[in-house]
């Protein structure tokens, strides 16, 4: 867990120089969004956000704060940037825990349908489709879905994440924010299924190759008992790995899927910081989700050691 | 899942048991709309400032007009186009040194408290004149505000100050704020900055960021016509596909200022109860503008910017990327501000092989390539039509022999590159007329402004003759006086083209036909929706 700080130091100095680096201020960005201002508006904006000194000076303002635990004020909301954080924290994971875990549970289990009998009709066709899902963009998938299942049938709202003023609480709210988020969840779900589909079908048909696979066989074992506990069960490591990866791209949320949905989540978030030119914010969102994918690396590696009692024993015999 | 439908279904009817309850009693009054319901419209930003006091911007008044109102707003046939508001009555003295307002009576703040002519004074003196965007210009020579009575606010200018620039501007820099609330404080962190206090007809009710403000009837209105609606809700859609989508779905009413793209209008226009209306932006033109960096020795010359006005195709530019919804424009002054608009100044027709004539004339040969010489376009990135201008620009620039690289970037990048920085030989902009030529037209052209000033001259042209005329428009009283040294001011920009005006759109509001009352002023979506009905 220590050993991460100087990572997540790296990746504060990056973004910090980072988004330096790029043409224009917060001032710039706010000016504009009010239609424009004069000079003395503009100068006198620039010392009380703190741009008129030096970028080291704010640079080791800014870490040391961070120290302090404290993830500074956001400019371009007026706002300390752990509330901004915290507001939207809770819709992103929400989103995008229920897109990878949905897209992992179906894509998983289809891939053992795939990897059951590798090169069968079952197999191709379910690789071809997910194939196809996976190469249509996220944005159009999202549109469409949008205009079938919110416009033409009204059957879902359109957007947003729960409906407006409406004073529910408890199951009744639950059930109304499901509702919100089904297709934005639906959408992410049919673009990332086809990773796990195929990574679990990879791994299932070179499992099949293996000497105790067919040491298995010779035994008698039911064909259902060699899928499931002999060949799902090996293949399921480079799984495991591929939803560690993913879960850490979730993270950032989906910026695309946020804004057409309009659920204010961390994507939207982070883009609205970037425009901004909010240095602060954008700093506090990277070293959040950095903080999370490293707890999410964690637990990848604990399952790793209760998925395959060689990974743990091996270093505990060493 | 499932569950989705009857709760819908559930919100709607109890929705439309609300309008059928509330509609009855009110039926009998001045104007014949029904009372009551919840009217949802989109909003694609959400201000980190909303008192419109100090951030006199569009995207403020959209909501905040609502709550906080101005000395007088725009109307398509009041005295001098305006319809009195806090203000019932004004005038100027002879001299221009002063304005009088005469300031409604009975009028009391959301909080309870009374409205008087310290609050206009205290507004005046303490956020227009010092903080505001645009009032910083407009009561740049504001002295003092008197308050002999309650009722009565006499402004004392140091230097002569229009009372028709006043006038123009009252809708747009004269947003009035409870004294009770900023006195002593810190007014650019004062809370009421978000939980707005004002005298309008709808109360700030509740803002969930990244999700919607809500906006309630304020039930004692001064007004002998009450507010209809019970509830506006601003809905926070981000994406542009996301407007219309929702309009069809009936989760919102109204998408105002555009949010539904242009091209995506003819289809919607066909769906049934849904209407697209192009009127109630008349005092919010919007003008397509190419800068002009005067510091590239090219563009220094009168003949290269002649060619270059000759090579844009208007009618193409608003058949094309504006689908119509826009109209040429002859000069820097829109044709729909008929106070100040001046048709007779020379014409830049399309003609292609006129501009390559100026161009050798000028001594800018082809090259063996076929190409002149070489420039830097940058488009500004705010709206689809900039970025697409600055395509067909382009190309149009192509045709007369020069070499345009067009250079995108995003909107602080441009802001920066382009007003600060001066890193470009042409650019694409939108400035705004804003009802009159002093408040932000002037100074695209004006000289000496120091750079990182937005929407402003940071093309280094510099025109004695122009700027003089522009000082002396500034200070002249005389109505008459004033409006021919604008429109002296128009046919020199013209003939000397230090940018060239190509068109000047508004913005269409999509709405369901149930909305009544739409688009009544000529700045409607930033008005204050009194009026504004929800049928059921």
């Amino acid at each position: 867990m220590f050993g991460s700080i100087p990572v997540l130091l790296i990746v504060v100095v990056l973004t910090f120089l980072l988004l330096e680096a790029a043409a224009g201020d917060a001032v710039d960005a706010y000016l504009l969004s009010i239609g424009g201002g004069d000079a003395a508006i503009a100068r006198s904006l620039r010392v009380s956000y703190g741009l008129d000194q030096s970028m080291a000076a704010r640079l080791w303002l800014y870490l040391t704060s961070l120290a302090r635990l404290d993830l500074g004020w956001s400019v371009a909301f007026d706002r300390p940037v752990r509330d901004l954080i915290l507001e939207r924290l809770p819709n992103t994971l929400l989103l995008m825990g229920s897109a990878t875990a949905l897209s992992f549970a179906i894509g998983s289990a289809l891939g053992i349908v795939a990897g059951a009998k590798p090169g069968s009709g079952r197999d191709r066709v379910l690789s071809t489709l997910s194939l196809v899902l996976y190469a249509i963009p996220g944005f159009w998938l999202g549109l469409v879905l949008s205009i079938v299942f919110a416009v033409q049938l009204r059957w879902l709202p359109t957007s947003g994440i729960e409906t407006i003023a409406s004073g529910r609480t408890g199951l009744s709210r639950a059930a109304d924010i499901a509702a919100h988020l089904a297709l934005p969840v639906g959408t992410l779900t049919l673009v990332y299924m086809a990773l796990f589909l195929r990574v679990m079908r990879a791994g299932m048909a070179e499992v099949w190759g293996l000497d105790f696979v067919l040491f298995a066989r010779s035994k008698g074992l039911s064909r259902v008992r060699i899928v499931l506990r002999h060949v799902a069960r090996n293949a399921l490591l480079p799984l495991v790995t591929m939803l560690g990866l993913q879960s850490a791209a979730m993270l950032g949320g989906s910026v695309v899927i946020e804004s057409i949905f309009a659920i204010p989540g961390f994507g939207r978030l982070a883009q609205e910081a970037v425009s901004g030119r909010d240095t602060a914010l954008l700093t506090g969102i990277i070293v959040v989700s950095a903080v999370l994918v490293v707890l999410v690396n964690l637990a990848i590696d604990i399952a790793y050691a209760a998925l395959d009692p060689r990974v743990g024993a091996s270093e505990r015999g060493a | 899942m499932l569950s989705a439908t009857p709760t819908r279904r559930t919100f709607l009817q109890a929705g439309a048991a609300l309008l059928a309850s509330t509609a009855l009693p009110t039926l009998g009054l001045a104007q014949d709309a029904p009372s009551g319901g919840r009217l949802i419209v989109a909003a694609d930003s959400e201000p980190k400032n909303l008192n419109p006091a100090i951030v006199a911007s569009n995207g403020v008044f959209f909501v905040a007009s609502k709550v906080v109102e101005p000395l007088a707003e725009a109307s398509f046939d009041g005295k001098d186009g305006l319809a009195p508001r806090l203000a019932t009555a004004w005038e100027g003295s002879q001299d221009g040194l002063s304005v009088t307002f005469h300031l409604r009576e009975g009028v009391t703040w959301h909080d309870g408290k009374p409205f008087t002519s310290a609050d206009v004074a205290f507004s005046a003196l303490n956020i227009w004149k010092p903080l505001q965007n645009l009032g910083r210009v407009v009561f740049a020579n504001l002295e003092a505000v008197e308050t002999p009575d309650d009722a009565t606010a006499i402004f004392r200018f140091s230097r002569p100050t229009p009372l028709q620039l006043i006038r123009n501007a009252l809708p747009v820099v004269s947003s009035v704020v409870p004294k009770h609330l900023y006195e002593g404080t810190d007014i650019a962190a004062n809370p009421a900055n978000i939980q707005l206090v004002g005298t309008g007809p709808f109360r700030f009710a509740e803002y969930k960021p990244g999700e919607y403000y809500r906006l309630t009837r304020n039930e004692t209105y001064w007004d002998k016509v009450q507010p209809k609606l019970d509830e506006i809700i601003f809905r926070v859609l981000p994406d542009r596909a996301g407007a219309g989508a929702a309009l069809e779905a009936e989760e919102i009413q109204l998408a105002a200022f555009s949010a539904v793209p242009l091209t995506d209008l003819d289809r919607i226009s066909k769906e049934p109860g849904i209407e697209v209306i192009t009127r109630g932006y008349e005092a919010l033109t919007y003008q397509l503008v190419v800068e002009i960096n005067h510091r590239r020795k090219e563009l220094a010359d009168l003949k290269v910017r002649q060619a270059i006005a000759h090579a844009i195709d208007k009618k193409f530019v608003v058949d094309t990327i504006f689908l119509g919804y826009a109209t040429a424009s002859t000069g820097p002054v829109p044709k729909n501000a008929p106070q100040f608009y001046d048709a007779d100044v020379p014409a830049y027709d399309f003609d292609v092989a006129r501009a390559n004539a100026l161009l050798d004339e000028a001594g800018y040969a082809r090259g063996a390539d076929g190409k002149r010489f070489a420039l830097k376009l940058r488009p500004a990135p705010y709206f689809n039509e900039t970025r697409q201008f600055g395509d067909y620009l382009r190309q149009a620039l192509a045709a007369i022999g020069i070499d345009a690289e067009l250079v995108n970037a995003d909107s602080a990048a441009h802001q920066k590159a382009v007003y600060t920085d001066h890193d470009f030989d042409l650019a694409v902009a939108p400035p705004v007329f804003r009802g009159d030529p002093a408040i932000s037209t002037t100074i695209l052209v004006q000289s000496g402004i120091p750079a990182g000033v937005g929407f402003s001259n940071q093309g280094g042209y510099a025109n004695a003759e122009l700027d003089a005329v522009i000082t002396r428009a500034a200070e002249t009283v005389d109505e008459a006086a004033r409006t021919e040294l604008y429109r002296q001011f128009q046919k020199l920009v013209v003939s000397d083209l230090p940018l060239i005006n190509v068109a000047e759109w508004g913005f269409i509001t999509v709405a369901r036909d149930t909305v009544q009352n739409v688009a009544n002023n000529p700045r409607w979506a930033v008005s204050n929706w009194a009026d504004t009905a929800l049928q059921s």
